[in-house]
């Protein structure tokens, strides 16, 4: 008698998440392998943090904060420009300090600006030599930004925005939290350098749609993993959620800093915009968001109305950012290596690597990492028993 | 003694008036002051002088805190940086009479003052002037003509001004409303301006030109060597006694029965037996900046943050006020607070009605001269203070300076 009695799952793959991660991941795996896959999301929709939607007012809001697509990597942008076209966008910050707005990064207006000088590109250079703070060694984010443009500079634009985003002193940092802002010594007040700098043309979600759209990619949202019926669960997983949920936190939690934001709805007759650039930095302590966000100028759309986004840093709430402290990254790599033992299971995306990773790292790093998951095989993996 | 010269460290400047002395009172005279001046801030410190010098009369006055000058008392901070203790004072007046009267006790710098508001990523002149419409409406508007019509167009007009935001509203429509004043006004007074007298916004004026300047008066200057300095020269006079630190309470019965200036809270003065005239106070969080080469930290004097998730209204670098150079700047940031020392009254009817039924008490004693901002609980500013602390000293009959001269003749 066939002592194979178990119902087969008609799915060969289940994707925990539909952000870019698990959305990817699904892309590949039922195009690339011709598995059937099931992608759940917690959430009622689709596209992770990257969800964008038209707010009651009729404004293209980024739900979970400010999303800005830059990348170097021509393997990423060619693999999302599958599922959307692209609109221009160079991104643009200032910072209010003492009264005025200052280009961020840091560059030779800043400098003018905030020292009251008139220096010129070459005097900029051995402007910011005088100003620096030799160290020895880097030990922390303090001495990564005060060994670069001096400690004046440090306290105006870093330390009080730092303490707001983390919680913690950039001197409680490692050195390379804040050692990855540039510093410039010309007029180029991009906030990214990278060569690819555009937006979906049609939003975030709309690139989604069009990922999560495929024969072999059934999407649940709403769902969350415990709830998915173990009938439906094949070998392969591929989880891009908190990997110490994973794990039922059996070796304790990995602390995420979270954020509020506070949605604010202008008029703005005749489509004029609110801010002069999309990005406002508020580094004052005092001040309790660190930045406030205009979503038209990311997104590009007209309309008799705009609406603002201020940021709120929070001890509580969904999981943002991996808090980079030394104990934390120890506790990740106890709960990597229960994750090496199962070769089955997939962890990808920000939660799963529990590291800050820009989207294009994501996208990038889950291209790779679904090419090298060795079960990422055209089906059937399983064999019959 | 509690905070004279000894205490306060001095700058260069200040030398001179080093020597000065504020002490308990000297005895000069067995039979004591012949009027008792509460307060020796702006109010009492004119009224003692007056009446010291204009009458002969042997003038006593007290202040509860260390130090005279009131809320207008400057001094050097731990850094050697001339700061105002209760926060921002501009000296501006269109009153000679003023002018000639301080003059006596202090030269004059040059101030006029700025103030810039922070909006969505800008920095627009305040009061609002042709440059904040074009800033912030994104619109290019030629000459003060084209301006004003602009402002009439998106002014809401109203039939009556009943509360704050009628008059603005009506001024200069509701967005610059919005932006510029309702989240300002509710941090300043926890009240929303549609609660407020129209008058309280009405003062402030709105420019089809590009001014600039804070005030319009003719006469913007600040004292040179600061205000306590001022207050010191003031008060330097053989009928004057300055005792600081010293409740009323404490010497009321050692001086009962003379006449006495009253400066303090009016309510306080009657025991509160009305009930409390409400105040808005302030706090002031001080932050030292380096400046190297005396450099200053902000574009303007003040700069006005209305946006109401901000906790503070502004912030002031002092250096600017008083020209002191320096290779540190003190910045004040102010946040309105409900709870601590009385700034402002606040304007609301019924506490205008309460503050009349102190003054009728107020009327009934007239061997008590009532004067200056918690006395009148107006919002006055300094000029306003020493004009009508100068007219009723004049107008004060319970003591003619006749009499009085008879009296210290016999």
């Amino acid at each position: 008698m066939t002592s194979s009695s178990k119902i087969v799952s008609p799915y060969d793959v289940v994707v925990v998440g539909a952000g870019f991660a698990g959305s990817v991941s699904a892309r590949l795996l039922a195009e690339d392998c011709g598995l059937r896959v099931l992608v759940i999301d917690r959430r009622p929709h689709i596209a992770g943090n990257a969800y964008d939607s038209i707010d009651e007012h009729g404004v293209l809001c980024h739900n979970y904060g400010p999303h800005i697509f830059h990348t170097n990597s021509d393997r990423v942008s060619t693999f999302l420009s599958r599922f959307t076209a692209w609109r221009p966008y160079e991104h643009r910050t200032l910072a209010e300090v003492d009264g005025q707005f200052v280009p961020i990064p840091i560059n030779r207006e800043t400098v003018n600006t905030l020292h009251g000088l008139n220096l010129t590109e070459a005097e900029v250079a051995s402007y910011f030599e005088t100003l620096a703070e030799p160290r020895e060694a880097l030990h922390n984010s303090e001495d990564s930004v005060v060994s670069k443009v001096g400690r004046d500079l440090y306290e105006r634009l870093f330390r009080g925005y730092t303490r707001k985003q983390w919680s913690l002193d950039p001197s409680q940092l490692h050195a390379s939290v804040c050692a990855r802002i540039p510093v410039r010594t010309n007029d180029d007040d991009r906030y990214f350098t990278d060569a690819f700098q555009k937006m979906p043309a049609d939003g975030y979600t709309v690139m989604f749609e069009r990922m999560l759209d495929h024969p072999g990619i059934e999407v649940q949202v709403g769902v969350e993993f415990d709830e998915v019926p173990a009938r439906l669960l094949g070998e392969r997983l591929v989880w891009t959620g908190p990997i110490d949920a994973y794990f039922g936190y059996r070796l304790g939690r990995l602390p995420y800093r979270s954020l509020r934001f506070e949605h604010e709805t202008r008029h703005t007759p005749g489509g004029r915009l609110v801010h002069p650039v999309a990005q406002i930095n508020y580094p004052n302590e005092r001040i309790p968001y660190t930045r406030v966000t205009e979503y038209r100028h990311l997104t590009g759309q007209s309309a008799e109305v705009s609406t603002l986004a201020y940021e709120y840093p929070m001890a509580e709430g969904d999981p943002y950012y991996p808090i980079p402290r030394p104990e934390n990254r120890e506790l990740y790599h106890r709960y990597e290596q229960l994750g090496e033992a199962l070769p089955n299971v997939l962890f990808v995306g920000r939660l799963a690597r529990y590291q800050y990773l820009n989207m294009d790292q994501v996208v990038g790093g889950t291209l790779a990492a679904v090419e090298r998951w060795p079960a990422a095989t055209p089906r059937p993996l399983r064999v019959a028993a | 003694m509690s905070d004279g010269p000894q205490a306060r460290r001095l700058p260069a400047d200040y030398e001179g008036m080093a020597s000065l002395e504020f002490g308990p009172a000297r005895p000069r005279d067995h039979r004591g002051p012949d009027v008792l001046v509460v307060g020796a801030g702006f109010a009492g410190s004119v009224s003692a002088r007056k009446l010291a010098e204009e009458r002969g009369l042997r003038v006593l006055v007290i202040d509860r805190r260390p130090h005279i000058a009131g809320n207008a008392y400057d001094t050097l901070d731990e850094n050697g940086i001339l700061v105002h203790s209760y926060g921002p004072h501009i000296f501006h007046t269109n009153a000679d009479k003023v002018v000639e009267f301080l003059s006596r006790f202090t030269d004059w710098r040059p101030y006029e003052h700025r103030v810039v508001a922070e909006v969505d990523g800008r920095f627009v002149p305040m009061p609002i002037n042709r440059q904040t419409v074009m800033a912030l409406h994104g619109v290019e508007l030629y000459g003060e003509e084209e301006t004003a019509a602009y402002l009439a167009w998106v002014a809401e007009p109203r039939e009556a001004m009943h509360t704050s935001e009628d008059s603005v509203v009506a001024k200069v429509g509701r967005d610059l409303y919005e932006r510029l004043f309702r989240g300002y006004t509710r941090k300043q007074w926890d009240l929303d301006p549609s609660q407020l007298h129209a008058s309280v916004c009405a003062r402030i004026p709105v420019r089809s030109g590009d001014d600039d300047r804070y005030f319009n008066d003719s006469f913007q200057k600040m004292p040179a060597d600061g205000y306590t300095a001022m207050f010191e020269r003031m008060l330097d006079h053989p009928n004057i006694t300055v005792q600081t630190g010293v409740e009323y309470a404490d010497v009321e019965q050692q001086y009962a029965g003379i006449p006495l200036v009253w400066t303090g809270p009016i309510d306080a003065f009657f025991g509160y037996r009305h009930g409390r005239l409400p105040y808005r106070s302030m706090r002031f969080e001080h932050e030292l900046r380096a400046t190297p080469g005396g450099r200053l930290v902000q574009p303007t004097g003040t700069v006005n943050y209305p946006n109401e998730r901000i906790p503070y209204t502004r912030v002031t670098e002092y250096r600017q006020l008083t020209g002191q150079v320096a290779e540190t700047s003190t910045l004040a940031y102010e946040f309105p607070s409900a709870e601590g020392d009385p700034y402002y009254p606040i304007p609301r009817p019924e506490n205008r009605e309460l503050y009349h039924r102190y003054e009728q008490l107020a009327n009934a004693r007239p061997d008590v001269l009532f004067v200056g901002r918690l006395a009148r609980y107006q919002y006055l500013n300094m000029d306003q203070v020493v004009a009508g602390a100068l007219a009723a000293v004049e107008r004060w009959s319970p003591l003619s300076a006749e009499t009085d001269t008879e009296h210290l003749a016999a």
